[in-house]
């Protein structure tokens, strides 16, 4: 098989992934879209023999940013799981010269860009592996240092939520036990 | 000499199958045709096989499952349909044609027809990567490893969509719980893969094999911990017992797939069997030496070079599985807050020592003497076993004992609810 019509079957099943994405009017239909979408582009990777890149890909975006998306839409859905889609139809012809402008100037700018030779070869796990703990640590280091204080500060707001909860249900059952002994008081 | 020979040939025999329905195809098309087809049609075979090999392997396991998983409660399992019940998977997979498909009221009808047949495709990738002999590797990539968590990890979504799908409620709750799992286990898991990669140098499933030539994973201190916490691990990730939290029958019906029936259900079946079977595959593959065979003193050597090398690889296969079903056989189920807590606070800081025991014992014993050449002194390695133990020992006497104070006290309030 021609690399191109794997090419044109990758390209063609990213867009689609993107269309469904940003029309669907149900949240978690456009979500699984841009689950498609993703793993076009891994695929692209994968036929650029970029599999580190493929597979990454597929490992953070679909298994990761996507559940993230995903439990987001469940936990903040309502009745009925169907978007308030708000269309102006005012924009829908200068969006469409808009975007096509820029397809446009994009493809004009790809076709006239000078390739010069071929491309270089994908890089491996194992350099990719030496340069970011060799050349590229401090910046690599810095990342992680961010992550994890972003980790840490998304565990501390969820801890707060609980133990708030935690104080009011203490208070709730202290008014309780006080309204029993007043009742039985009163008896 | 003559059994040597016939032994390489058994050794290669699928290969040699594939060679000869390739060389048949060369014969019968024109040289350009060939030229250009022959990628296609080599993959075409693999797949097939894969597509092949894997459901007919899951029929029989559930038929061994229920066979091992009846001794185990002193019953004797299936036995009417065919000789020993061998044909009761047959027998179940026409009850599951038949089936009425149901579709619950208010279900995203077409993502409750689409899930069941999405959730199956990735797992049958996962047994692209694993090396089933002696240059058996369907898709030999170098990041073979990094391939099968990725195949691996795109269930969680889908797992979420079939439960959301349905729009009832315990599949969503199920599948909410499925979705906590599998992000929980899958930490300590990939990071015991991490100390595999560092001593193997390289992320290939074969790369890997090979490397184990001369001392399997599992004969390391740092490679027995690693294998026991992959165990548990790849365990709770494919939703088996002791960790099916996320169809705890008492609970949530059954979980995810509740409102799934016929054919719909059994590719959930599917998928939960063979991902198992493929975790038990890559614990195998990355500890017990893949398609290797055992070492063995001098005079057994020949005897067990006669075994071919898929035949390794299906035995230890088969080997993990039983332990799976051994599990299922024997423990009760956990509770969800002990599952995640057992996730957090005991494996995934056990799988960081994995890595720092795998860091000692790298640079306490290869760096010392030539790689592959003479080892260092057996009292060098004597050392090494006691310092990596001794750091496993410790960090599992610690961890363990806080675990165990924390199950107390999350019982404590409410053993009465409980008691029976």
């Amino acid at each position: 098989m021609p690399p191109e019509v794997a090419f044109v079957a990758l390209a063609l099943t990213a867009l689609a992934g993107g269309v469904v994405a940003v029309v669907a009017r149900n949240v978690f239909r456009a979500a699984l879209g841009l689950m498609l979408s993703l793993f076009g582009v891994a695929g692209l990777f994968l036929l650029q023999r970029a599999e580190f890149l493929a597979v990454v890909q597929v490992l953070v975006y679909v298994g990761g940013v996507c559940v993230l998306i995903i439990f987001a839409v469940m936990l903040t859905e309502r009745e009925g799981a169907t978007m308030q889609v708000t269309v102006n139809r005012d924009l829908v012809l200068p969006g469409i010269l808009l975007g096509a402008s820029l397809a446009l100037g994009t493809a004009v700018a790809v076709i006239r860009a000078p390739f010069v030779g071929s491309p270089p070869s994908a890089v491996s796990a194992r350099e990719l592996g030496a340069s970011l703990l060799g050349r590229y640590l401090v910046p690599f280091e810095a990342v992680s240092l961010l992550l994890l204080v972003a980790a840490i500060g998304a565990l501390m707001i969820a801890r707060e939520d609980r133990r708030e909860d935690r104080r009011e249900d203490r208070r709730e059952d202290a008014r309780e036990a006080r309204r029993e002994a007043g009742g039985r008081a009163g008896e | 000499m003559g059994i040597g020979t016939v032994a390489g040939r058994l050794d290669r025999v699928f290969i040699e199958g594939k060679q000869f329905l390739m060389d048949m195809l060369s014969a019968l098309l024109p040289g350009d045709w060939y030229a250009a087809l022959s990628p296609v049609v080599s993959a075409l075979v693999v797949s097939t096989a894969v597509l092949v090999f894997a459901p007919v392997s899951m029929m029989f396991l559930t038929w061994l499952e229920r066979k091992a998983v009846a001794r185990f409660q002193d019953r004797i399992g299936p036995n009417r349909a065919g000789p020993a019940g061998l044909l009761q998977p047959i027998a179940d997979g026409i009850k599951m044609f038949l089936k009425e498909d149901i579709v619950p009221r208010g279900a995203d009808g077409f993502l409750h027809f689409l899930v069941p047949a999405l959730v199956v495709a990735p797992v049958f990738t996962l047994y692209l990567v694993l090396p089933f002999g002696r240059d058996m590797t369907a898709m030999d990539l170098n990041v073979g490893l990094l391939f099968f968590l990725g195949a691996s990890a795109v269930q969680t979504p889908l797992v979420i969509a079939a439960g959301w799908s349905t729009r009832s409620k315990y599949p969503v709750l199920g599948s909410m719980r499925s979705a906590a799992q599998i992000l929980s286990y899958e930490i300590p898991l990939v990071l015991v893969l991490v100390a595999v990669v560092m001593s193997a140098g390289t992320m290939s499933t074969s790369a890997i094999v090979e490397a184990q030539e001369a001392r399997w994973f599992i004969a390391t201190p740092w490679g027995l911990a690693g294998f026991l916490v992959f165990v548990l691990a790849s365990t709770a990730e494919a939703n088996r017992t002791p960790f099916d939290m996320a169809e705890a029958e008492s609970e949530l019906v059954a979980g995810f797939h509740t409102e799934y029936a016929g054919l719909k259900f059994a590719m959930f079946q599917m998928a939960e069997f063979l991902s198992a079977f493929a975790a038990g595959g890559l614990a195998a593959t990355v500890f017990l030496g893949g398609w290797q065979a055992p070492p063995v003193p001098g005079f057994l050597a020949g005897a067990v070079s006669v075994v071919p090398s898929w035949a390794w690889f299906h035995l230890k296969l088969y080997a993990m599985f039983f332990v799976l079903i051994w599990f299922r056989g024997t423990f009760p189920r956990f509770r969800i807050d002990q599952l995640l807590a057992f996730a957090w606070k005991l494996l995934f800081p056990m799988s960081l020592l994995v890595i720092v025991a795998a860091a000692i014992w790298h640079f306490g014993l290869e760096s010392g003497g030539a790689p592959g050449g003479t080892g260092p002194g057996a009292a060098r390695e004597l050392a090494m076993w006691g310092a990596c133990l001794g750091l496993l020992a410790v960090g599992y006497l610690g961890l363990s004992a806080i675990l165990e104070r924390e199950f107390s006290r999350m019982n404590r309030p409410r053993e009465m609810a409980h008691a029976p």
